[in-house]
């Protein structure tokens, strides 16, 4: 929807009383804004609006019969009435006529309870119907993809499902077809509605005909608690409700919050709760015995385990030996800082990653200036895309850009492989950043600049050099937005889970940084960075970490070289993995830490604009699993630490207090109705480093094909591979190519393929099957990541395609 | 037809005379409505797999594609017999007894409405308003016009198109074949009759019509 830009307001008269509207603002929306509720099923904020339930017909003096408050803009001196005996009558009469055909199965519907149809009814409703004939019959309820079913005779044809899919999601998969008394939201036979945005339709029909499988019969409104919390699924941070029956989280509904995400969600968001309760999760702390065989853990006690892990830690710094964190990316802020501190107070290091080498330089992440915000999008005259393929990775934020596009009209630009959502509606592809000319840019305006890591086998640092370069070419008109995909990573980078960084955006080495700090923190810290996580796993390697805390990832999935992150686990002597899951990463630990997640812990977490937002705890943790934060203070305290951060309130007090760019974040400031869209946080003290800009032509001279590794919104993840209702939906173990570099190398559309790399030394060696994908650049193969088994991934890649007989 | 119904339809001189149609809009996805018709031509009905033809040739989705052409009655979604008869039941047929021609016509071909006769010559519907009030009742047999009919009428029809063939028919006594005289200057100045009043009028009260 269009922001209404309007700054001034008019008078109208509405039921007699003078109120203040927009001009241009729709009648419905400004009469809810002065507090006169007119009752509707087809308009929706969000949605264009189409006038066709009728329920919101009023009065409007001047203007002939009634008019649908939807579609009637605000104009001055507009005399409404809404409450008047005529009104009353029509809206009688028009749910009449909506419940004509309505089966009333209010006792077996999901929507029972929580149902616009069923409370209008019962508010504007009259009473009783003199419809006597038979109702019309349809087989019930019907598929329309995996997740969302269909019940075509609770429908009242408001069409919000199936604008959202062509408006919104981008997916017109959802149509009407027949007519009159036949009308039905249907799908194309054998083509279902293979949205990732499909769950929404869902929450916002009006009435029980769509259903969501995964919620389908599981509680009654009046059965659940509810908290708002921001989704952990990817580093949007859209907002979203939390339901909860007897301890097990059942639902996940969007919450519309102006600044992100507008109340969508994507399927992986809305359905991924499911992980939580799963029977799968790590329950006991579990130490290896030193003597067992290579999997043969025992349970602990949890002052066991903290007492042994504490004693390591003693001994290792006594011997001056090496400790190091990688992962992080899953915590809340709070945690995080907590992780932070942790390993610079009890630790004395600065090797802590929470990127497993497959994001973006973190001081180019923290540091960049002149940032954007999502809400800028659509004011901005050239977005520039130079990032992973949004509708996989971050799905909402696809939605945003989509809109700008879209409906807004703002031209984008995409740089880079292939993107499923954006390249259709893009004014021009480019094949690489180099072949970027920013000439093309229309001369006024701001432009804002996406960037993100494109692929695992793509120079990080290349990538935010250029962007760098451009922004400074381009001068005070860039707007930056960098973006990594993980959960709060973002978070995670500003709270100094980087070896370069500090807490709030400032380098380890930064003096004023460090004294503030020094008043808070009792232990000495390295002023130089540490290890990234690449080094770190090559120290390990070599046989010079001593301990490693994994927490939250799982290198041998995550990391492009899971060969190399393997020997880094199995090489190190004591590993101490805290996560929710079993993970190949456990499989090489010493020490397994069930940890709390999302939905267990409350605190804030930091999306990609550096915005901060809360998150609830809903449900307890299972077994003994913990806060990640609690474990941390807890060996801290057993080496007589003084570590705080008690609670993850008091946490936060303390990020304020050292944290530049959290300076003033506080618990008060998300109260309110500013408050709903979160704090953001202000500039750090990151200067970024540039390093060497990309080669002009980034196509190897060789035979090869350009390798790009993406994520695809399904994958094999741990959180996705524990929902019972999204496991399945992965693409698999695929490649996609151009159809023209297909038929060059004589190979077919899904035959199968070994992608080898051109470089010996490479490793890579997949069996794939071909898939022909237009969007694919030209001399470039693309294999989604994480479908199968992992596999080796060289920065620069080329590789080699050969044909399986 | 010679189409199976897995066979392409847009091939060869059919798909170059839909690219033709495609050039003729400004937006592409306007040629969608005589796409459909070239699918019905060929293939006798609005086939599923043409509808992914098209989908793909206008750039849009197979859903949009079956909106659209399910919005049309005249497209059929469903195969077809050879001949479609569209008996008109709006007003001024009915007046004439359109009810009783329709399911006269239904009980002697031994069918349902909308659907084929077992030996699949004819396919029989109800149609809104065929514009030929003045020759009701009416019906249409792929939308050729015979005007004038009663319920034995209506069947001798049919069975003379079955044995004889549409063409030939349809010659010799489609469309306005059998006109009223026209009216004396005494009907004239007396204006229209009652409702009831007409030939079937015996007919149409029983039916609670009158």
């Amino acid at each position: 929807m269009p922001e209404n830009d309007t700054l001034s307001t008019v008078p109208i008269s509405l039921d007699g009383r003078e109120v203040q509207a927009s001009p241009g603002q729709l009648l419905i929306a400004a009469a809810e804004e002065a507090g006169v509720y007119i009752p509707r099923f087809c308009w929706h904020p969000r949605l264009r609006p189409v006038a066709m339930c009728r329920m919101c017909l009023v009065e409007v003096e001047g203007m002939r019969g009634l008019q649908p408050a939807c579609y009637v803009p605000v104009k001055e001196g507009m005399e409404v009435r809404t409450q008047t005996p005529l009104v009353k009558k029509v809206q009688e009469g028009v749910l009449e006529f909506l419940l004509l055909n309505h089966p009333l199965d209010c006792p077996v519907c999901d929507r029972g309870g929580e149902c616009p149809l069923q409370d209008h009814t019962m508010s504007f409703g009259p009473g009783e119907s003199r419809f006597v004939e038979e109702k019309r019959h349809f087989e019930k309820p019907v598929p329309i993809n995996n997740l969302v079913l269909l019940d075509r005779e609770r429908c009242i044809q408001c069409a919000r499902c199936t604008r959202f899919a062509s408006d919104v999601a981008g997916d017109p998969l959802l149509e009407f077809a027949s007519r009159g008394n036949d009308l039905q939201v249907t799908v194309f036979p054998d083509e279902p509605f293979s949205s990732y945005f499909s769950g929404n339709v869902v929450q916002i029909c009006p009435v029980g005909a769509l259903t969501s499988i995964p919620y389908r019969f599981k509680a009654r409104p009046w059965d659940v608690t509810i908290a708002e919390t921001t989704c952990g699924g990817c580093a949007v941070g859209c907002r979203g409700a939390l339901s909860e029956t007897r301890n097990r989280l059942i639902r996940f509904l969007g919450v519309d919050n102006d600044a992100v995400s507008w109340g969508w969600l994507c399927d992986k968001g809305r359905f991924a709760y499911e992980y939580v309760g799963s029977e799968n999760r790590l329950t006991v702390p579990l130490f290896r015995e030193e003597t067992a065989a290579a999997d043969a853990f025992s349970e602990v006690s949890w002052a066991e385990a903290v007492e042994r892990i504490a004693e390591q830690i003693q001994e290792v710094k006594g011997a001056g030996g090496n400790i190091a964190a990688i992962g992080g990316a899953r915590l809340t802020n709070e945690e995080a800082y907590s992780l932070s501190k942790f390993m610079r107070v009890v630790c004395g290091t600065n090797d802590v990653d929470c990127q497993l080498d497959d994001g973006l330089p973190a001081d180019f992440v923290a540091g960049a200036r002149n940032r954007a915000v999502i809400n800028d999008f659509a004011k901005a005259s050239v977005i520039v895309l130079a990032g992973p393929d949004l509708k996989e990775e971050l799905p909402v934020l696809y939605l945003r850009v989509r809109d700008a596009v879209v409906n807004q009209g703002v031209p984008l630009f995409v740089i880079g492989p292939p993107q499923s959502g954006l390249t259709d509606f893009a004014k021009k592809v480019f094949d690489t950043p180099a072949a970027f000319d920013p000439v093309l840019l229309p001369i006024a305006g701001d432009v804002v600049l996406i960037v993100g890591r494109q692929s695992a086998a793509q120079d990080a640092e290349a990538q935010s050099t250029w962007a760098l370069g451009l922004s400074e070419q381009l001068g005070e008109r860039v707007k930056l937005l960098p973006i990594l995909r993980r959960s709060n990573v973002h978070g995670a980078i500003d709270m100094g889970l980087s070896p370069s960084l500090l807490p709030g955006r400032v380098t380890v080495d930064d003096l004023e940084a460090r004294e503030r700090l020094a008043q808070v923190w009792e232990g000495e810290f390295p002023p130089d960075p540490g290890r990234d996580c690449r080094e770190i796993l090559d120290a390990a390697v070599e046989g010079k970490i001593d301990i490693l805390f994994v927490v939250g990832a799982d290198p041998l999935t995550d990391f492009p070289d899971p060969v190399m992150a393997r020997r880094a686990l199995e090489r190190t002597s004591f590993v101490v993995v805290l996560d929710l899951f079993p993970s190949s990463a456990t499989r090489f630990a010493d020490v397994v830490l069930p940890a709390a997640g999302w939905g267990e812990v409350s605190g804030t977490v930091t999306n990609l604009e550096g915005r901060v937002q809360r998150v609830a705890a809903k449900v307890t943790a299972p077994g003994q699993a913990a806060s990640d934060a609690q474990v941390f203070r807890e060996i801290a305290e057993h080496l007589e630490v003084d570590f705080g951060c008690g609670t993850p309130e008091a946490t936060l007090r303390e990020i304020a207090q050292v944290a530049p760019a959290y300076q003033g974040v506080s618990l008060s400031r998300f109260r309110g109705k500013k408050g709903k869209e979160g704090v953001l946080v202000g500039e750090g003290r990151v200067a970024p480093r540039t390093s060497s800009p990309f080669e002009k032509d980034a196509r190897p001279l060789g035979n090869g094909f350009r390798l790009h590794v993406g994520r695809a919104f399904w994958d094999r993840g741990t959180l996705v591979s524990e929902c019972p209702s999204l496991s399945g939906l992965r693409p698999g173990p695929i490649v996609r190519v151009h159809p023209e570099d297909l038929a060059f190398a004589g190979i077919t559309d899904g035959s199968s393929v070994r992608v080898l790399d051109e470089d010996p030394a490479g490793r890579l060696d997949l069996l794939r099957t071909v898939v022909a994908d237009e969007r694919v650049p030209l001399g470039t193969v693309s294999v989604p990541h994480n479908q199968d088994e992992p596999f080796v991934i060289r920065v620069g890649a080329t590789v080699t395609l050969e044909r399986i007989d | 037809m010679t189409l199976n119904a897995s066979d392409k339809v847009f091939v060869k001189e059919r798909l170059e005379r839909a690219r033709e149609i495609m050039l003729r809009y400004p937006d592409s996805r306007s040629a969608l409505l005589p796409l459909l018709h070239e699918l019905q031509d060929a293939a006798g009905y609005v086939t599923q797999s043409g509808m992914r033809e098209i989908a793909d040739l206008l750039g849009i989705t197979p859903a949009e594609v079956l909106g659209t052409a399910s919005f049309y009655t005249m497209f059929k979604l469903e195969p077809i017999g050879d001949h479609l008869v569209s008996v008109c039941t709006s007003l001024s047929c009915q007046l004439y007894g359109a009810d009783v021609l329709y399911r006269n016509l239904l009980a002697h071909f031994a069918v349902a409405n909308k659907k084929t006769t077992a030996d699949g010559v004819f396919t029989f519907e109800e149609v809104e308003c065929a514009a030929a009030c003045g020759g009701a009742p009416c019906l249409q047999i792929d939308y050729k016009y015979f005007e004038f009919l009663d319920p034995e009428k209506a069947v001798e029809l049919l069975e003379d198109v079955r044995n004889r063939g549409l063409s030939i028919v349809h010659e010799e006594r489609g469309s306005v074949n059998a006109p009223l005289p026209p009216l004396t200057p005494e009907e004239v100045s007396k204006g229209p009759a009652p409702v009831g009043s007409g030939p079937l009028s015996e007919t149409a009260r029983e039916e609670g019509h009158g």
